[in-house]
């Protein structure tokens, strides 16, 4: 077990170090830099005249090192990856380690909660259509299903935002708090204002994790409740109900467990339109925001971080993999 | 036949009369008048002097917190802290009068500050920080009330100023006694500072890029005494530079402050120089009236009331009324939804989009905002690439392409092709938005609807002038070839660059498309998002682009050098190639020529001649191909006063500029709790986020 | 467990297993079992109703421009609701439905400046199927005009009312189908076969080429998707064809996005590959090909119909997106992606809702391959 742990550690490194790379070659292949945003804003917020937005991008790039060869960029990242402040952004113009430390922990307990709540349910309920197969609850928990899994997101958050802003007319926009509640110790009603904020994200998210967990959920124990051993156990004289439970669900789990490599990435992902239509600081908006004005060493860094996410995912869920089903033996 | 019924049957529904003859070419023809749109404000225009002027008072008043700090010893007297003739707004211009203190302005911006030191190039967020921030030689923002007769920047840290007899030379007479915002005295050595140690000194690079070119070649600046300083011109009279010396780009710095960091004075280098005042540095001096005091990042920046302001009411109330300045750091797009919902409020809604929408919620008596809109200042442009010099791209399709817009026919074509009513309805249907053939604005006081050449919507004469340009659909698929001689007889393919980053823009890139197909073009849209755009436009790859455009149409003062290619880069479509030469056309060089008569011009007539002959010379050929104009919308919360009618989101500076905050309030009946520094000043600079509080 | 877990095996008396059921009634591809997956899939009405949807969308996507009432690439009224439908007209009721033309009038809204449209009721127009109306070409080779229905008036007939440009709405969105469709099966197919052989051959084979397979699945997962559709947009000249163009999208969205499906296949198959009947099939000397196709893919067949089903409107929705990058399915070319672009502002959801209608597309079309892949699921084993 802790050889195995220990031989997926070090396996994690050479692909990172690929990962980082390619990534990094990849940012940087956009046309545009962070000295072409600079320009952008003279011209637009400051209306400064072309010649002088051209000649501060120029001297951006050289005071920043712009023009340098890709790969020196790439190892003077390094370097400070390897110090652990991962570099300045250009952007908020403070470490990207500070940059991080505020907005990292936040965000991951929205996508926490999200995912739980997401699995719970999902799961909950893809158990009793299983159950029920073909009755109104199936149907029912199925439409709500495909609704999830079809609506667009971005329109999904749009919708909320219209109801809320314009039509009720709601006070908790923007933010993780309201500005007064920005300067208070934590206390319940800090609490409170942070879910005013932060509920519709985590209704969109979660919708859409429900509808996939239900519908995985569903079509595997489907699978499990045809196969001959369930029937065995029901002439055992098991109910049906703890038969679904204690035989049919643990099988059904597998695919799941396997999902869960990929899902804080999904997640992280999935919760960026709504938290840019919502105006949440969240990581997920930081990979947005840097991407489209070019603060390359902070997309870098998050591209890093998510990578460093889906790596540790995928060492759980095998580890999951192998608690739920004592026959899967690791690192053979 | 169907698709002609169909056709005919949506102009008269629309209300458009279909072009009459089958025309051989395009042909110029009235332009039908902007619709009339009840939901503009009314500006009222006065003259410099209705403002404000500058003056002592018998007496003077402040807050009551204010007060109670003065009298606790912590502050000096208010007589003490103004200057000897303060700035003082009249009440005539103020549309609710003389105002009550107190209240907040929470604006929501999507930029973050990198520090406070404008002066050597850092940014404060935008959004209105530093305008806030920045009280500058002359100002401009309040300029789109002011008569076109009278028209020049108001007087600002300058209250006066007289040209020598030759012109040459403008002596500028300062704001005496004024105090910055530490309490420090303001004088002509602030304003040298900043010209010798940061425009001057090549290694410093001021926001919004002010160099010594901004103001002339070859000017220089002395200064005579602690009030006065004098400046030195090469051509007689250039009095656009005024418009130059206002925000942007002549902003001093506090001397006492910037001067012991600048490497002149200091080891530091110039990088350290600029970092010298990082995000956490709060209490910032300043001139503007108010000041930063805290700054949560990626949160929130709050601004406090500066007690040195200079600038009072004509009852001596000294200014501003607000408290408090509050700043959420989110993002752009969010400042709208904020400013409906009533949790900001203020916003500059450019996206037509959202007008309907935004209308229906302020009808509700319980919505918390209204919607001001302006003259119609929001316009866009299909500008054609005209080098064929090698800037931009060079490949055989991209040099024939741009060697068909140097061609007038096919010019010509473009814009008798494009369905501009349609185009205006695709972004909002009603009255918002007004037929544009291009130039200048209607909305800019120098526009002359004589001078401005309009060719029609007529599909028949787009075709026939393509053909005019030497462009038959040879090979029968609908979508006209080169001559066999030129890029292998292929089809005629055009990329348009368009901003992926708005639905504006590309709603207007679907309609230059559509409209294409409909006259034997295609037309391939390039949509790029932010920098990338930006990065593609400034390396001239595109054949067209559809670009929202900037001061120099809205104002034609301002960044009047966009106007024409005077110089190697100042347009954003035709710019120099590789032998560092613009190859101006014959009608290029007659802009130019009229462009630099008009930098040089004095006389306000002359001017006003200058611009309609650039007028009629752009229109006629087609310089670009206009679009469509809109006026933009203030969202403002509804307990505001004193936010003048009219007020554009942008015209010579952006909204926070234009309505003059310092004198905006909010009636005691309204006032809100939203303060959250309440009773408190601004303390040393130097001190650490919300702490240096004067209380 | 009881030895039925290993039923249809049977263990003979020197200890071994052996297969009791006949190969080809189980997977050869013998008649008689197309023939039970048939018999017991006729009988689920949710399968058969997804089996017609999604027959009757191939068909649309196909001959979209027959069943287009009006052209979808003309301009008319901007912004218009719904052309009403009524069974009664003035002359009174009758059996063919009549529809009336938006028209709008000089009048403005006092709130939002928008021109007052409303219903021409003076005009009553018939629908009649068969209808001739814009040319075009059949399956992109025959000329024709005519068209399933419509009004014979020779006017644009607006079932789902009009876009920004006054374009039909129904008509582009079937118009539409083709590239959605077509984009979506294509990828969702490369997309299942890769993943799927990849998820199968790693957890069933395990060891060292597992932990290969799995550390280049991981640089898959790790690609940054934003970024590389940017770069891609940037890198892919913007005039070169809307083929070569989608043929690119569809090879890039595959290349991202099979790496979920092979590690969920491989989860399931590393289950399904230690279970005991399994490891009796390898006892009993069973190929690893026959094992895989008999053991361990039907068991995870319902896995990947369900990540099929999700993974369709995905697509859609990333290839809307990446028209929003520019870089996929552009204008004059019509697709839902592109569609659905124009409902991202706040009048489309106050004032113009039939906007939205690309969404009821997609929703349609998810819900048609869901009941299709329900019902095949049910049905693929039919013992």
């Amino acid at each position: 077990m802790l050889r195995y742990l220990a031989y997926r550690i070090l396996a994690a490194i050479p692909v990172l170090f690929v990962m980082t790379l390619i990534t990094f070659a990849i940012i940087h292949s956009t046309p545009g830099d962070y000295a072409d945003y600079v320009a952008q804003q003279l011209r637009v917020q400051g209306h400064a005249t072309n010649e002088a937005a051209l000649a501060a991008a120029q001297q951006f790039r050289i005071d920043h090192g712009l023009n340098d060869p890709l790969i020196i960029q790439y190892f003077r990242w390094m370097k400070d990856v390897l110090t652990g402040n991962f570099g300045t952004s250009y952007f908020f113009n403070r470490p990207i380690s500070e940059v991080l430390a505020q907005r990292l922990p936040p965000s991951l307990g929205l996508v926490i909660t999200v995912h739980v709540l997401g699995t719970i349910i999902g799961v909950s309920l893809g158990i009793i259509a299983a159950a029920r197969q073909y009755s109104w609850i199936d149907t029912l928990i199925s439409f709500v299903g495909f609704l999830g899994i079809t609506t667009p997101k971005f329109l999904f958050a749009l919708v909320l935002i219209y109801i809320l802003a314009f039509k009720v007319g709601v006070q908790e926009l923007g933010s993780f708090y309201s500005s007064y509640w920005s300067y208070q110790p934590m206390s319940f009603g800090k609490l409170w204002n942070l879910i005013l904020h932060v509920w519709p994200i985590i209704l969109v998210g979660v919708l859409n994790g429900i509808s996939y967990n239900m519908r995985m959920m569903r079509g595997n124990l489907l699978d499990t409740l045809n196969a001959q051993y369930v029937e065995t156990a029901r002439a055992k004289g098991l109910s049906y109900g703890a038969t679904v439970l204690k035989h049919a669900v643990p099988n059904a789990l597998h695919p799941l467990a396997a999902y869960q490599s990929a899902v804080m990435r999904y997640m992280i992902e999935g919760e960026i339109e709504t938290s840019v239509i919502f105006g949440i600081p969240t990581i997920g908006v930081a990979i947005v925001l840097s991407m489209g004005i070019g603060d390359v060493l902070v997309t870098a860094t998050l591209m890093l971080i998510l990578g460093l996410v889906q790596i540790v995912g995928g060492i759980v869920s095998d580890l999951l993999l192998a608690w739920l089903d004592p026959r899967v033996r690791l690192g053979e | 036949m169907k698709t002609i019924t169909g056709l005919m049957a949506a102009m008269l529904a629309l209300g458009v009369s279909a072009s009459t003859a089958l025309a051989d070419g395009a042909t110029a023809a009235q332009l039908p008048d902007p619709p009339k749109f009840d939901a503009q404000g009314k500006v009222t225009f006065v003259g410099v002097g209705d403002i404000l002027t500058y003056a002592a008072l018998p007496a003077y008043n402040e807050p009551e917190f204010v007060k109670a700090l003065e009298k606790a010893g912590k502050l000096p007297a208010l007589k003490d802290r103004l200057p000897k003739e303060p700035m003082v707004y009249k009440t005539g211009n103020m549309k609710d009068g003389i105002g009550v203190y107190g209240d907040v302005m929470r604006h929501v911006i999507g930029g973050r500050p990198e520090g406070w030191n404008y002066w050597a190039g850092q940014s404060q967020g935008w959004g209105g920080i530093d305008i806030g921030l920045s009280e500058c030689l002359t100002r401009t923002g309040p300029l789109f009330q002011v008569k076109a007769e009278e028209l020049q920047p108001l007087p600002n840290l300058a209250k006066g100023w007289d040209w020598s007899a030759d012109g040459h030379q403008l002596t500028m007479h300062l704001i005496e006694g004024a105090k910055w915002s530490d309490g420090e005295p303001f004088s002509a050595d602030d304003v040298m500072f900043y010209w010798e140690k940061n425009v001057l000194d090549t290694n410093v690079h001021p926001l919004n890029g002010a160099n010594p070119g901004t103001f002339g070649e070859g000017t220089t600046l002395e200064k005579v005494d602690a009030n006065t300083v004098k400046w030195t011109f090469k051509n007689a009279f250039p009095t656009q530079v005024l418009y130059a010396m206002a925000y942007g780009t002549f902003c001093p710095g506090p001397a006492h402050i910037l001067a012991p960091q600048h490497p002149a004075n200091s080891k530091n280098t110039y990088d350290q120089f600029k970092n010298a005042f990082p995000p956490s540095y709060m209490d910032m001096p300043t001139m503007g009236a108010w000041v930063v005091v805290d700054h949560k990042p990626d949160n929130i920046v709050v601004l406090r009331r500066n007690p040195y302001y200079w600038k009072v009411d004509e009852k001596g109330n000294q200014l501003p009324y607000l408290n408090e300045m509050q700043y959420r750091l989110s993002t752009w797009a969010d400042r709208d939804v904020q400013a409906v919902a009533g949790t900001g409020d203020f916003s500059n809604l450019e996206q037509a989009e959202n007008y309907v929408e935004s209308l229906k919620k302020s009808a509700d008596p319980a919505a918390p905002a209204r919607l001001e809109f302006g003259q119609r200042t929001i316009g866009y442009a299909l500008e054609f690439n005209y080098s064929a010099n090698g800037w931009g791209d060079t490949d055989d399709r991209s040099v024939a392409v741009h060697n068909l817009n140097r061609d007038l026919h096919f010019r010509k074509a473009v814009t008798s092709m494009l369905d501009r009513q349609r185009l205006g309805e695709s972004l909002v249907k009603g009255p918002f938005t007004a037929i544009y053939p291009g130039g200048i604005y209607p909305g800019t006081s120098f526009y002359d609807k004589a001078s401005t050449v309009y060719y029609p919507y007529s599909v028949d004469a787009a075709k026939a002038e393509l053909a005019a340009a030497g462009l038959k659909d040879s090979d029968g698929d609908g979508v006209v070839n080169f001559p066999k001689d030129v890029n292998g007889g292929k089809n005629v393919e055009i990329t348009v660059l368009g901003n992926a980053d708005y639905q504006s823009d590309k709603s207007l890139v679907e309609g230059v498309i559509a409209m294409g197909e409909k006259a034997g073009l295609k037309v391939i849209p390039k949509l790029l998002s932010g920098k990338d755009h930006d990065a593609a436009r400034d390396a001239g790859k595109f054949d067209w682009q559809v670009l929202r455009q900037g001061s120099e149409v809205i104002t034609a003062v301002q960044d009047t050098g966009h106007l024409a290619p005077i110089g190697p880069n100042t347009t954003y479509f035709h710019q120099a190639g590789t032998d560092g030469k613009v190859d101006v056309m014959d009608f290029e060089q007659k802009l130019v020529d009229t462009v630099n008569k008009f930098i040089g011009a004095k006389d306000a007539k002359d001017r006003i001649e200058l611009m309609k002959e650039y007028q009629k010379i752009a229109t006629e050929n087609v310089y670009t191909a206009g679009l469509t104009v809109y006026p933009g919308a203030l969202i403002i919360n509804k307990r505001f006063a004193n936010v003048a009618p009219g007020a554009p989101i942008f015209m010579y500076n952006w909204a926070e500029d234009n309505i003059i905050r310092e004198r905006v309030f909010v009636p005691a009946d309204k006032q809100s709790k939203n303060e959250l520094f309440p009773d408190t000043l601004p303390g040393k600079p130097g001190s650490a986020p919300g702490e240096g509080l004067l209380k | 467990m009881s030895a039925d877990l290993l039923a249809p095996y049977v263990k003979t008396e020197d200890g071994t297993y052996v297969d009791v059921a006949p190969l080809s009634a189980r997977f050869a591809g013998g008649d008689s079992y197309i023939v039970l997956v048939w018999r017991k899939f006729r009988h689920s009405v949710m399968g058969m109703i997804g089996l017609t949807l999604v027959t009757l969308l191939l068909l649309v996507a196909l001959f979209a421009d027959f069943f287009a009432p009006s052209d979808p690439r003309e301009p008319t009224l901007a912004f218009a609701p719904p052309d009403p439908i009524s069974f009664i007209s003035k002359n009174g009721f009758s059996l063919r439905p009549q529809t009336y033309a938006i028209v709008e009038g000089d009048q403005l809204d006092p709130v939002t400046f928008q021109p007052l449209n409303g219903p021409d009721y003076e005009h009553p127009r018939p629908i009649k199927f068969l209808v001739p109306g814009y040319a075009y070409r059949l399956l992109g080779i025959i000329p024709a005009s005519l068209h399933l229905f419509g009004t014979d008036d020779g006017k644009p007939f607006h079932v789902l009312g009009t876009d920004k440009f006054g374009r039909d709405i129904f008509s582009r969105g079937l118009i539409g189908a083709r590239i959605s469709l077509g984009l979506a099966l294509i990828a969702v197919s490369f997309i299942t076969i890769v993943g799927t052989l990849v998820g199968l051959s790693s957890g069933y084979l395990g060891g060292r080429y597992d932990a290969w397979v799995q550390r280049v699945v991981d640089i898959f997962f790790a690609l940054p998707q934003l970024p590389l559709y940017l770069s891609l947009a940037a890198v892919i000249p913007v005039t070169a064809p809307s083929e070569v163009f989608l043929a690119i999208v569809v090879v890039v969205i595959a290349a991202l996005n099979w790496a979920q499906l092979s590690r969920e296949v491989r989860g399931k198959t590393l289950a399904l590959a230690r279970i005991e009947y399994v490891r009796a099939a390898q006892a009993v000397g069973a190929t690893d090909m026959r094992i895989i196709l008999r053991h361990i893919l039907p068991n995870v067949v319902s896995h990947i119909i369900v990540s099929i089903t999700t993974w369709i409107p995905q697509i859609v929705l990333i290839e809307s997106f990446l028209g929003f990058l520019g870089f996929a399915v552009k204008p004059p070319l019509i697709s839902w992606g592109m569609m659905l672009q124009d409902c991202g502002n706040f009048s489309v959801l106050g004032s113009y809702p039939w906007i939205l209608s690309p969404v009821g597309f997609v929703l349609l079309t998810v819900f048609a391959f869901n009941a299709l892949g329900d019902g095949l699921r049910d049905a693929i084993d039919p013992y």
